[in-house]
């Protein structure tokens, strides 16, 4: 900091604004009864007439107070552009007397700057900001179970059993629904063309607990995940559409639609495709297909 | 004022005030003193408009104003006027002159000139 801003004054309060500009006023009307006062009038004569020439003195103090505190406020943003100008200035000369050290501190602070905006965005994005796709993201919630183990203790982990998914769904009142997911691998494609990629086996009740949007047809039911009998059905992220060749084709789907899943030993038409997103939610990684639970391989 | 004076056209006084300013530092009472002795009262300067338009040049940075002492040993505000109000001025003091030049030149006509 420079002395010359140390020894600044402070910007003035609208008390004295106010001070400051009645004392000129009546400094003007003062200098006016001595002009006029020389001229040949009592002293009397000249404040009144000083007064009566200036007009009506509180009006015009309202409209001078107005002006003034906008003045003051443009002169004090003109001040900090200034400070701002003499500050680069100053960081200017400084960095080209020593070069490598200012390469140092800019390399440093890039560096802070950017490992701290990388992990804002994660925090962000895992954290704070609501989950994209889910209609109600805070009426959702994870469900965990603690367990109390002789070898191991308390022990709390949100792995379940399809068993106790429907024990939970039949008997649990606190909620309106229960939805449940399991993540694996599977295979797309066949030959050369396989590939593993993530996807989800998640119960029907899991697209009316979340509610995402279909881009494209509609999710499977509760009919096509009904144990001994689920559809060979599959809803798709809309990544996994637009990355898939055609190998045959839906009637009135569009052609990038038009793919088909072999899961194991099954195939399955996926008819239906959502936003990448909204595999995501409940699921902690990216999905690229949907199945129902029961439909499981 | 005088009664008889001309009302100042809108954007008039900020200039004359830099004008007046441009022979040296003034409080408000002597710019308006010697707007209307120079002008032998015709032109009528607001008491009030006068300092409002002080501020607002003030504002914008082409006058600087601190206290002093006046002849009379009152104190007043003096204003000076900066090299940003200079510039300004001139700018505008050509501006003004080539638009009252065009405005004279029309206004006297005496018959309407043939067309070219």
């Amino acid at each position: 900091m420079s002395f010359r801003r140390l020894f600044r004054p402070l910007p003035r309060s609208s008390r004295d604004l106010d001070a400051e500009l009645r004392e000129e006023i009546e400094s003007h009307i003062g200098l006016c009864a001595d002009a006029l006062e020389r001229k040949g009038l009592s002293r009397v004569a000249a404040e009144a007439a000083a007064r009566a020439r200036f007009g009506d003195f509180e009006e015009s103090m309202r409209t001078l107070r107005a002006s003034a505190r906008q003045r003051s406020s443009r002169v004090q943003r003109r001040e900090r552009l200034l400070s701002l100008k003499q500050d680069l200035v100053v960081a200017w000369r400084q960095a080209r007397r020593s070069p490598g050290f200012s390469a140092a501190v800019v390399v440093t602070l890039a560096l802070g700057v950017g490992a701290n905006g990388a992990m804002f965005g994660l925090v962000d994005r895992l954290l704070l900001r609501e989950p994209p796709g889910v209609a109600a993201p805070e009426q959702v919630r994870r469900l965990y179970w603690t367990q109390t183990f002789s070898w191991a203790g308390v022990v709390t982990q949100e792995v379940s059993n399809y068993a106790d998914y429907t024990m939970l769904r039949a008997e649990a009142r606190s909620w309106s629904d229960v939805a449940a997911h399991f993540s694996g691998e599977f295979t797309f494609g066949r030959g050369e063309a396989a590939r593993l990629a993530r996807g989800s086996m998640v119960t029907a009740s899991y697209w009316s607990v979340l509610r995402p949007r279909p881009h494209l047809g509609r999710f499977f039911t509760a009919d096509e995940d009904r144990p001994g009998n689920a559809s060979r059905v599959a809803v798709l992220s809309q990544a996994t559409c637009l990355a898939s060749p055609s190998s045959a084709t839906i009637s009135g789907a569009p052609p990038w639609v038009a793919i088909r899943l072999r899961l194991a030993r099954r195939s399955a038409w996926p008819t239906w495709t959502t936003p990448s997103s909204a595999l995501r939610n409940g699921i902690s990684v990216a999905s690229t297909c949907g199945i129902p639970t029961c439909g499981c391989p | 004022v005088a009664d008889d004076s001309l009302p100042l056209l809108k954007g008039t006084l900020d200039l004359l005030v830099l004008k007046t300013l441009s022979w040296g530092p003034m409080h408000g009472f002597g710019i308006a003193s010697w707007l209307t002795d120079y002008t032998d009262g015709s032109v009528g300067v607001d008491d009030s408009a006068l300092y409002q338009s002080l501020h607002r040049l003030e504002g914008r940075g082409y006058v600087d104003a601190e206290w002093g002492v006046s002849d009379n040993n009152r104190r007043a505000r003096y204003y000076r006027i900066t090299t940003t109000g200079r510039r300004f001025l001139r700018a505008e003091t050509e501006t003004w002159l080539r638009y009252t030049r065009s405005v004279t030149s029309i206004l006297s006509l005496q018959a309407r000139p043939a067309q070219t």
